[in-house]
């Protein structure tokens, strides 16, 4: 490996690792996607509608 | 007698045995898939992202799509640190091995290849420019899942004004989203009740129009194989941006490769041009899936860490 791609990958590594803290540090950022770890649950619904758009009557 | 038979069983498992990467690539996929719905087995869902092209609402979906966690995150205006660190750290450490090992859409693109139809090949120019469309629907996406964020940062029932892509706009459109969740909600929710008949009447026009889309990819994807992969997965088109870097990646001993056979870049689904490179394969398109390594009489390419 050239020492060019070595450096991109270890700067790349860097950001991945300091990224990852950070998203365990900040409780928003793990809230976020905790928010709807249950998708039977009536409030997480709407989430769906990215996938049930023109759909006749989803919900019944 | 013995002999004549196991001449005769060497003979039948031959395809089988010159096939064995593609098999136990077949068979981690599937059993990846399974996992993926481990929901239907009973195991919890879990807030871990994968950059896969699998929908995070599907039924029995157990991790998140990293692409539409980043696009979750950016739509209700907060920075996705977590879905960026999952791409940059899958894409610099196994590069886009997940696309061929992993992702359930391309499983279901390497069993649409397996539809008897005449498959094509673009040429390698056209490959890379077709490429780019990828980038820029990633782009797009990123963009238009910003500026939704930035409405909903203004008040939150602006957000609404976008519709059903509101939290993750190409989720909306995704022919991966329309096979594993669209459909079986509809199967579920549709055709189970007595009403379908009067329902289709209903059908409006994003559901007719995400159809359409899939239609299209599906038969895309039956003439150039991985065609999706290659030229339209933003998923793909992210990872691709680390993967050229990456640690785990192909390795070409050019020593080895005398002949200049060319059967490895006739082998390759994402066609990379493998000669042109002369000793590791750094191209944003490949996906590890070995299929090169396998074709290779001459033992010249291998699957290393490469530091």
């Amino acid at each position: 490996m050239s020492a060019r791609s070595r450096i991109n990958l270890l700067f790349f590594l860097s950001i991945g690792i300091i990224f990852l803290i950070i998203a365990i540090v900040v409780p928003e950022q793990m809230g976020m996607y905790e928010l709807i770890s249950d998708f039977n649950d009536k409030s997480v619904k709407d989430f769906l509608s990215a996938y049930l758009n023109g759909f006749p009557h989803p919900w019944s | 007698m013995a002999t004549s038979q196991k001449l005769n069983l060497s003979a039948f498992l031959r395809p089988v045995l010159n096939r064995k990467i593609r098999i136990i690539r077949t068979i981690v996929q599937l059993v990846i898939f399974g996992l993926l719905n481990g929901l239907m087995f009973g195991l919890p869902r879990l807030p871990i992202l994968l950059p896969i092209e699998y929908p995070t609402g599907a039924a029995f979906s157990t991790v998140w799509n990293a692409f539409e966690a980043l696009q979750y995150a950016l739509s209700f205006w907060v920075f996705p640190y977590l879905a960026i660190s999952i791409f940059v750290l899958f894409g610099a450490v196994v590069g886009k091995t997940t696309c061929g090992w992993a992702c359930p859409f391309g499983l279901v693109q390497d069993l649409v290849s397996y539809i008897p139809t005449k498959k094509k090949k673009v040429s390698k120019p056209t490959n890379v420019s077709l490429g780019k469309i990828a980038i820029v629907i990633a782009g797009f996406v990123i963009a238009m899942a910003a500026i939704i964020g930035i409405t909903y940062n203004r008040g939150e029932i602006n957000k609404l004004a976008f519709g059903a892509g509101k939290d993750m706009p190409f989720s909306t459109l995704d022919p991966s989203s329309t096979l594993f969740a669209s459909l079986y909600y509809y199967l579920k929710w549709g055709l189970v009740t007595d009403s379908f008949g009067a329902e289709i009447g209903q059908w409006r026009f994003m559901f007719i129009l995400r159809l359409i889309i899939f239609v299209i990819v599906l038969i895309l994807i039956a003439i150039y194989p991985r065609a999706y992969c290659r030229w339209i997965c933003p998923t793909g088109a992210i990872l691709g941006f680390f993967s050229k870097h990456s640690l785990l990646g192909i390795q070409r001993n050019p020593n080895r490769c005398v002949s200049g056979c060319n059967k490895c870049e006739q082998a390759c689904p994402m066609q990379v041009p493998i000669l042109s490179y002369d000793k590791n394969i750094k191209n944003k398109m490949c996906i590890n899936c070995l299929e090169c390594v396998e074709a290779c009489d001459e033992g010249a390419l291998k699957l290393t860490f490469r530091f």
